[in-house]
Formats: structure tokens, C-alpha cells, sequence
């Protein structure tokens, strides 16, 4: 008889979800799923407000990563205004929006992720977590708190506080840098660089450790969609969409962030809040094929690090870019690197290019300049705001009437984008250890590993309020259920 | 007999969010014990969090607090309540470390122990919005009261070795 397994709640990540496996009359996994059970609402209840209160209000969609729904509002709001903003202020946004990568992917290594790899992945339950590694690895706990200081406190200095700074507007930002504020930024980045440098050998030690992992963990061909600079390089801020596909090769080279509605879109389904974003032209192609019942899945792409890593031609920065050569070692020649166990790798990589380019950033005087805002008025009742945000891309679009009041908002979020790939991961992990419909707790914890390397912000991704745990339920062919496991 | 006022700072750490109604009292109230505390002469580090992260373990290292006074709102009190707090369990999440488990990460990664004190004030509306119920602002109209009993308190209890604060009482008002 088949049954279906439940994880519920899934621990370690940003929100409320649950795992469910379903199992055949065998006892292995013939499916699995990802359920987000929290759900939230903000592009509904956006609408009749102003557009200049966005960056303000989708900021409280998360307290983690509240900076990049600063960033996509505020650029969406540009777009509105029909404004160039001046140079400093574009510049001193992205120092900030590095600043929120450092912080966020700091703490999905060192302290989310870093039980796992150091403690054992089927080590003690009640020791792998925050608490065993600070027992074990008190260097790697301190460490990780003084790099997510750093990223905090360059918000802070920026926007006047580190969670839901009300920094950036359309048409520019609040406040400048002050000389003290840029001199105690550059002050604090010689220690953040010598820990990013240190994790990754960290990292590069429990290579052997995880071998197996690496081939299993989230590898299987896909798309992946990040954005590049006009010349192709490593972008987080504004640039290009880019689209490659597993083999490398580039579909979509560098469409306007506007249009990006011609080349996404976004399915649903009826066992969870998160939507399914989707490549268009694969899934057109897909359904002209025959397969039309699941052709959006066929337009399955990733998003974030190891995303952007993938889809652009060079980082740009000494110490990244050598660290990307070898990254790109880890596929064969001019293809995408399609394992993403990897994504660990690929964070603490964007970590260091964060560092580099916030250094770089704050080296030229003109960081200081006071001129960091564009004054108008609505010249446009379409505004769309795009940036990379720890997880990937990030998309705001309003429409608003000539008062500027919005009509209508559209927030596709990164862990959205990464749904249809974080279902198949969890169903690739699933087959590969559970045989006979037995699950121990180590298979529990490898399964929810493979959430882990998305990263998942399900507050931002539903827009909800509330904690994360994850739950896993396995249902009987009759979709009985038959047995469940959880843990808060 | 004037009490001796500690030489390193108080940390007051209020957690809440203004935009829950009163779950917002944690920072009202942390700001009325705080101005408290200064105006009696005592030195005052004052933070306001939504959530207790990670990171105020760097920050604490700087500062080198000798008490750490806590001050959230709680459903579960009909008067503020002040409590000594010991080091505890350090919860698998990533943006809401408990106040013992602050205390752990400062005794176990930094060797700090500084002495931990949760100040809860009652709350009932927690929806969306701003403002406060009757009965939480009521309650902080006994902020200065309750801080200078509290101080009063700390220092007696910070005569005491090696762990002062296990056996304090509960300060009620």
C-alpha cells in the first residue's frame, strides 16, 4: 500500500512550511512537495495607497531582508517618477544592498546551514543546531555574529537603523554618508574580509564530507535567470535580465528589467500559498509539444547565488573572481553549475565580491556628495523595480492612477522563483534515502537541508507574518495519512 | 541612604513592534525606564529591537554591560513584573533568539554574565496597527516607579556572589 510522509514544520528556515512524500504501493517516493502554509496578502491590501509609501510598507514584509524590498520599491517608484537618480545615490543604495547580502548569507552559512556541515548531517538532533555549534565551533559562532554585525551595521549607518530603515525613496535616498560613517565602515572591513576568507576554507575542508551530497543535493538540469551588468558582469543592483539554460547557453542575453513580464510567469496550486513562477518560453514550447497539464514546469529556472554566478560572465572584483574560477571548475566547461549543495559556495563567494565592492565603493570621495535626490512628480503609471536580493531576483511592479495612488502591485519574490526547483530537490533527496517508506530522523534532517540551500524567506515569498518551522507527512496511495513528523 | 549606582552601563533592550498595537509597549516602556535610570543618575545603554538577534552579542561585548534589563510586553502579566533571567536554551531561529538565550550566547562565546532581568508589561491587543489598549497604557504610567525600584533592587542584588541574581525576587507593583 503506498502512504505519503510528512515533514512539518521544516526548522532552520525563514517561515511556516511542510514537506509531504508521497510513496507508492513499494514504499518509495514517486512524489513530493514543498507546502507553504502561511499566507499574507500584501499586493492587495497595497492598493489605494500611495506609491511614496511602499519602500515604507513592503519593507515590513520581512524582518531579515527588509532592504531589498527597499531597493525594488524605491526603483519601482523611480521608474514612476520618470527619474535618473543621482549618481551617489544609486551608488550608496547598492552599498547597502551588499550590506544586506553580507548579513543575510552570513547567516544562512554560520548559523542555519553550518550545524549541518560541521556537526553531521544525521549527528544528534538535539546538538545540531545553533547551540551544539556554539559548543563545538565557538570560533565559527562568533564569527558569523561579527560578519552579520558588519552587514547590520552598514545599514544602520546608512538608513539610521539596521531592520526597516526608512532610507530609500523614490528618486534617491534620505540622507547621505557622513566622512565618520564612511570612515567606520572602511574601519570594519579588513576583519569582515578575513572571515569570508576563512569560512570559505572552512567550507573547502568538509568538501570530502559531502561528496555524496553534492551529487544528490538539488541536481538536476534547469534554467537560471539572474541579473548582469550591460557587459555581462556580476550585477545585484540594476542591469539586465539574463536567462542560460543547463547547457549555458544564453535565451534570454539582457532583456530591460520593464519587460520582464514578457519572459515570467506565475502558476499556482492548490496545496500551497507559494506561487510557482515559471519561464515562459519553455513552458510555451513545453505545451506546443503535448505536455500541456504540466507546462509551466517545464519553464522551471533558478534564482539567487548560485543563479548569478551562473548566468554571468565574470565577477569583477580580484578576490571573487578567482574564487568564481574555481566555482566554475565545479561544472564541466561552459556549463552552469548545476548542483545546489553548491549554493554554500556560492553565497560566501558573493560574500567576498560584497566586501570587495563595497570597499571599492566607498574609496571614491564623491560618496559623500550631499546632491542624492531626484525631486518629481508622476510621469508614469507603470513602475517596475528590479535587484537582486540575498535569495535572487526580486521584482516590483505598480500601476497608479495620476495621483500617484496604486491600482494594482505585483511582487514576485526570489524563493517564489525557486519553488519548482526546492520541490524537485526535495523529491531527488527523498527517492535517494528513503527506501521502503522508512524515514529516520537523519533522512528528516537531509530533506529539510535541501530546503536549506534556497535559503527560503517564506514571509517575503507569501508575504507573511510568522516563524518557520517545517513539518513532513507521508500519505498511503489512498492519500491516507499515515504518518507524520515534526519538530519546532 | 542613597543606593551606589552601577559604573558600567544598564543595557535596557526593548523588544516590540509599534505596528502591533500593544506589543509596541516593550518600547515605550523600555524608554520610560530608561529615562528613569539616567535622570537617577545611573548609565544607560538603550536599544530598541523587534526581534533579539544575533548580533547584539558583538554589541554587548563593547559595551560590557554588568545588567541587561529586558523589557517586552507579555499576555501572560496583569501588572508589570520584572524577573531575574538566567542563561538558557539558544533556539534554532534566526531572528528570534529568547532573552536567556542572548544571555547564553554571551557566557558561552564572549565570557560575559551579565545579569538578566525581564521586564514584562501586560498586553492584549496584538492585531495590526498603532496605539495602545487602555490597560497597557495604564500600565506604563508605573514605568518610573517601577525603574527606581528595580535599580534599588539590582544594586543590592549586585553585592552579591558569585550569581546574585538567581535568587532576586520578583519586582511587582
Amino acid at each position: 500500500m503506498s502512504k505519503t510522509i510528512v515533514i512539518d514544520p521544516v526548522t532552520r528556515i525563514e517561515g511556516h512550511a511542510k514537506i509531504t512524500l508521497h510513496l507508492d504501493d513499494q514504499g518509495q517516493v514517486e512524489d513530493a512537495r514543498f507546502h507553504v502554509t502561511e499566507f499574507r496578502g500584501f499586493e492587495k491590501f497595497c492598493e489605494g495607497r500611495s506609491f511614496w509609501e511602499m519602500p515604507g510598507i513592503t519593507a515590513r514584509i520581512c524582518g531579515i531582508c527588509p532592504v531589498s524590498h527597499l531597493m525594488a520599491s524605491a526603483k519601482a517608484g523611480d521608474a514612476i517618477l520618470g527619474v535618473a537618480i543621482p549618481p551617489t545615490a544609486a551608488r550608496l543604495r547598492r552599498v547597502m544592498n551588499w550590506a544586506q547580502l553580507v548579513q543575510s548569507h552570513a547567516l544562512s552559512f554560520f548559523h542555519l546551514s553550518a550545524p549541518d556541515l560541521l556537526l553531521g548531517m544525521e549527528s544528534d538532533p538535539a546538538r545540531r543546531n545553533l547551540m551544539g555549534l556554539i559548543d563545538r565551533y565557538p570560533d565559527v559562532a562568533r564569527n558569523g555574529i561579527r560578519l552579520r554585525s558588519f552587514g547590520q551595521k552598514v545599514i544602520e549607518l546608512l538608513g539610521g537603523r539596521s531592520v526597516h530603515p526608512a532610507w530609500t525613496v523614490p528618486g534617491g535616498v534620505r540622507d547621505p554618508l557622513s566622512q565618520e560613517s564612511r570612515s567606520q565602515i572602511q574601519q570594519m572591513l579588513p576583519e569582515a574580509l578575513a572571515i569570508t576568507e576563512q569560512a570559505l576554507d572552512l567550507l573547502r575542508s568538509t568538501a570530502d564530507t559531502y561528496r555524496d551530497e553534492e551529487a544528490l543535493y538539488g541536481n538536476f538540469p534547469s534554467l537560471y535567470l539572474g541579473l548582469v551588468t550591460p557587459e555581462g558582469g556580476l550585477e545585484h543592483y540594476d542591469g539586465l535580465l539574463r536567462v542560460i539554460d543547463s547547457d549555458g547557453t544564453v535565451l534570454e542575453p539582457g532583456l530591460p528589467l520593464s519587460r520582464y513580464r514578457e519572459i515570467i510567469g506565475e502558476a499556482v496550486e492548490p496545496w500551497s500559498y507559494l506561487k510557482f513562477p515559471f519561464y515562459r518560453p519553455a513552458a510555451t514550447r513545453a505545451a506546443h509539444g503535448g505536455a500541456a497539464e504540466t507546462q509551466y514546469a517545464a519553464g522551471m529556472y533558478r534564482v539567487g547565488p548560485l543563479a548569478r554566478l551562473n548566468v554571468c560572465d565574470f565577477a569583477g572584483t580580484a578576490r571573487a573572481e578567482a574564487e568564481l574560477r574555481e566555482f566554475r571548475r565545479l561544472a564541466p566547461r561552459g556549463r552552469p553549475v548545476s548542483n545546489s549543495f553548491h549554493s554554500h559556495y556560492a553565497r560566501l563567494i558573493e560574500i567576498l565580491y560584497s566586501l570587495e565592492r563595497i570597499a571599492e565603493t566607498l574609496d571614491d570621495p564623491a560618496i559623500t556628495d550631499p546632491r542624492i535626490r531626484a525631486h518629481a512628480e508622476v510621469n508614469h503609471l507603470v513602475g517596475v523595480g528590479v535587484s537582486e536580493a540575498p535569495r535572487g531576483t526580486l521584482f516590483h511592479e505598480y500601476q497608479v492612477d495620476s495621483n500617484g495612488i496604486l491600482q494594482r502591485v505585483n511582487l514576485i519574490i526570489a524563493t517564489g522563483q525557486n519553488n519548482l526547483a526546492m520541490n524537485r530537490t526535495v523529491k531527488q533527496i527523498a527517492q535517494h534515502h528513503i527506501q521502503g517508506g522508512k524515514v529516520t530522523e537523519g533522512i528528516l534532517n537531509r530533506i529539510e537541508h535541501g530546503i536549506r540551500l534556497y535559503d527560503p524567506c517564506l514571509s517575503c515569498s507569501t508575504h507573511a507574518v510568522g516563524q518557520m518551522p517545517l513539518q513532513v507527512e507521508i500519505f498511503d496511495s489512498a492519500g491516507r495519512l499515515v504518518d507524520r513528523m515534526a519538530r519546532n | 541612604m542613597e543606593p551606589t549606582l552601577p559604573a558600567t552601563p544598564v543595557w535596557v533592550i526593548g523588544i516590540g513592534n509599534t505596528l502591533r498595537r500593544d506589543d509596541g509597549a516593550g518600547w515605550l516602556l523600555a524608554q520610560a525606564v530608561a529615562a528613569t535610570l539616567t535622570e537617577a543618575g545611573c548609565p544607560v545603554h538603550l536599544t530598541l529591537q523587534h526581534q533579539l538577534l544575533p548580533e547584539l552579542a558583538a554589541e554587548a561585548v563593547e559595551l560590557q554591560p554588568a545588567q541587561i534589563l529586558f523589557v517586552d510586553a507579555s499576555a501572560a502579566v496583569t501588572s508589570p513584573q520584572c524577573t531575574p533571567l538566567l542563561p538558557g536554551t539558544v533556539a534554532d531561529s534566526s531572528h528570534g533568539l529568547t532573552p536567556a538565550g542572548l544571555l547564553t550566547l554571551l557566557q558561552r562565546l564572549y565570557a560575559l554574565q551579565p545579569a538578566g532581568w525581564l521586564l514584562q508589561t501586560p498586553g492584549q491587543e496584538f492585531g495590526h496597527g498603532e496605539g495602545l489598549s487602555e490597560n497597557a497604557r495604564q500600565a506604563l504610567q508605573t514605568a518610573p516607579a517601577l525603574a527606581t525600584r528595580w535599580l534599588a533592587t539590582c544594586q543590592v542584588k549586585t553585592d552579591r556572589a558569585p550569581h546574585p541574581i538567581c535568587k532576586a525576587p520578583e519586582i511587582g507593583l
